[in-house]
């Protein structure tokens, strides 16, 4: 079995007790960033990090990196050295963050000078991590959009199982990009004002930027309340846009999901539901739970707290579940009232107590990446 | 212990512009695939040449891996919003925050299975041949079509510039695919990477018992003189030299493997290095 030693999380949201908090009152209020390169330059929400150094986010990259890696350590192994077979799996919408700087400038005619590590792009950023703290595993960096961390997370998972390391360091990293918002608007994806999850108002989702950690390792090297119990991924090859809205897809990753940890449904204690408040998207996955549920889990959205965090999001909802289950309760879905007509069945109204449970955590993203796993915690 | 069940190559050295690779899928496929780019068309011609006329299993994972992704877009999004104040097209957006070229090889050969995107600082073909063969050997998987994809890109210089190779490197593209299999049965070859970086000790510890006639292969990142010393300390081995040229290009190993499993019989020894420490992959077709 894999235990989950613990998780750290830079978000818009803050830390430690403040990041309760708002969790827990369901208040989350996203800052707001201009799309230059629209002629009227709109404002859209997005869940920053820290608003007083937007112009130059891909500078912040290693320094946010190693943050939740050097907090997440000095918890976990209290103050020594982590153990160099430990491996380094990141996931990130964009693999390209370190092309950005080198290629714009010369584009701008200006010479990069000596890169660092002599190379940029695909690895780049876990590679930096694990010369900064003496790694020797293996590494491995995953670009499959909104499933990128969490297919990340399963697969250090299954690099524990066969031995090949004792410790795995998880990350998911999302910062705001200008072709990102970009994109997203373009393409008429952004709420310009709240999200919605399963909401009959919903209007789009909100990005949001979110840096996160999480260390795994083997029961059998070092014991937690927490498991990951299994999970599957799998493509539906409906549209590279998104998800079937008939839900097909999203209810057989679901099914497989459940197999693959030996769960059955009314073991699930509720559901994080992937809830980007996409008219579509929503509508897919509420089809997809409907089939492979008879009676549908309590589930809930994260992403009216921390915005849709892109490729970083599997691992950040991931940590906060955690910290808030860890912290007895389940939170509330904020702005899901009232419910799409087309829905029986909607997301936690009020916050839930649970203290421990099994939790099925679902992503579905771009390129039919659809991604499923189920954690558990057991009683304290 | 996995086993090569097919192999695949597509591997060219570009001179002047991007070759057009949609004619030559179209022939070969007798499909068009409207709204790709040249690294989404290089991975739907390398994955075809190897799944050959097979209809794969529904549930066949895909592991397709590069060092720098579909640069040209990236490139192409990056000049636009620069020099002409110009927005990505919603095509190229897609394709650039996904691993849509995955999904266009779903689509093309049929399989709703695994479909990761995945890369590595310095030895992308390794890690995602490591990631395979874990999920083949815990039995997550049954079947894994494996794919390395590279595009070589007309501004060379900015090029050979993110690559960290010298101004002299002649820059090749590559889509080079295995089939692998946890079962033996109809099998090409076994292989194996060995998942920890070895020091120069511990290789050499590998090398001096490699049996007579083991072919060894070094990466682009070797020299010359490199590869003579390592060739004359361990005599008992040969040196292999795929027949067909290549430029360079990240995962170039997986043309290697491909190459030796087309042109020879017996064991040969991928080696690779980041400088430091050395990546091994193993492959043989002799025994099977």
């Amino acid at each position: 079995m894999i235990s989950i030693l613990g998780g750290e999380l830079l978000s818009s949201l803050g830390a430690g007790e403040e990041r309760i908090a708002a969790l827990r009152n369901g208040r989350a209020a996203p800052d707001t960033i201009a799309v230059e390169a629209f002629a009227d330059q709109p404002l859209f929400p997005y869940y920053l990090i820290d608003n007083s150094s937007r112009v130059a986010r891909a500078d912040h990259i290693e320094e946010y990196l190693q943050n939740v890696t050097e907090n997440l350590f000095s918890r976990q192994f209290s103050g020594s050295s982590p153990p160099a077979n430990t491996g380094v799996f990141l996931g990130s919408s964009s693999i390209d963050y370190s092309l950005t700087r080198p290629i714009e400038q010369i584009i701008d005619g200006l010479d990069p000078g000596k890169l660092p590590g002599n190379r940029v792009g695909g690895g780049f950023y876990a590679d930096r991590i694990m010369q900064r703290f003496g790694l020797s595993g293996p590494s491995l960096t995953y670009n499959t959009a909104c499933t990128s961390s969490i297919n990340a997370f399963m697969d250090a998972a299954a690099m524990l199982e066969c031995r090949v390391i004792d410790y795995a360091l998880v990350m998911g990293l999302e910062l705001s990009l200008p072709v990102i918002v970009e994109g997203f608007a373009l393409m008429q994806l952004l709420s310009p004002d709240v999200l919605r999850p399963f909401g009959q108002k919903r209007n789009g989702m909100i990005l949001g930027e979110a840096v996160s950690a999480v260390l795994l390792c083997r029961s059998d090297t070092r014991s937690s309340n927490w498991h990951y119990l299994g999970g599957e991924s799998c493509c539906e090859i409906h549209s590279v846009a998104g998800s079937d809205p008939g839900g097909k897809g999203i209810a057989q990753v679901i099914r497989q999901s459940l197999s693959d940890a030996q769960v059955s449904p009314s073991e699930l204690t509720a559901l994080k539901a992937h809830g980007t408040g996409g008219e579509l998207m929503d509508l897919a996955e509420m089809r997809g739970m409907e089939m492979a549920f008879t009676d549908i889990p309590d589930y809930f959205s994260l992403k009216p707290y921390i915005g849709h965090t892109l490729g970083g999001c599997g691992l950040a909802e991931l940590v906060l579940l955690m910290e808030c289950v860890d912290n007895g309760f389940i939170p509330a879905t904020p702005h899901a009232e009232p419910l799409d007509e087309q829905f029986t069945s909607p997301p936690v109204r009020t916050n839930m107590d649970v203290t421990h449970g099994r939790f099925m955590l679902n992503y579905f993203g771009f390129g039919g990446n659809n991604t499923s796993c189920i954690l558990e915690k057991t009683k304290p | 212990m996995i086993f090569i069940h097919a192999a695949g190559i597509h591997n060219t050295m570009p001179r002047e512009r991007q070759p057009d690779l949609a004619e030559e899928l179209h022939t070969l496929t007798g499909k068009i695939y409207r709204r790709t780019d040249h690294f989404i068309q290089l991975a739907i011609l390398g994955a075809h040449k190897a799944a050959g006329t097979r209809e794969l299993p529904a549930q066949t994972a895909i592991y397709l891996t590069s060092g720098q992704g579909n640069i040209s877009v990236f490139t192409r999004i990056c000049e636009q919003r620069r020099q002409h104040n110009l927005l990505p097209k919603p095509v190229d957006f897609i394709n650039l925050l996904s691993n849509s070229a995955g999904f266009y090889v779903a689509s093309h050969l049929a399989l709703d299975g695994k479909n990761l995107f995945v890369t590595h600082h310095h030895f992308p073909a390794q890690m995602a041949l490591l990631a395979a063969q874990n999920d083949l050997r815990l039995g997550r998987q049954k079947m894994v079509l494996l794919g390395g994809v590279d595009e070589w890109i007309p501004r060379q210089e900015l090029a050979r510039k993110l690559l960290g190779v010298s101004p002299s490197t002649q820059l090749g593209e590559g889509s080079n695919w295995l089939l692998l299999n946890s079962e033996e049965k109809n099998a090409l070859a076994t292989v194996e990477v060995h998942p920890q970086l070895l020091s120069s000790s511990l290789l050499a510890a590998l090398l001096s018992y490699a049996p007579r006639n083991t072919s060894l292969i070094f990466s682009h990142r070797f020299d010359r003189e490199a590869v003579s010393g390592f060739m004359r300390r361990y005599p008992q081995c040969r040196l292999f030299s795929p027949e067909e040229d290549s430029g360079y290009y990240e995962t170039h190993p997986l043309f290697t493997l491909s190459s030796f499993l087309r042109q020879e019989k017996g064991r040969l020894i991928h080696i690779d290095t980041d400088g430091n420490q050395y990546m091994i992959v193993t492959l043989a077709n002799d025994l099977l």
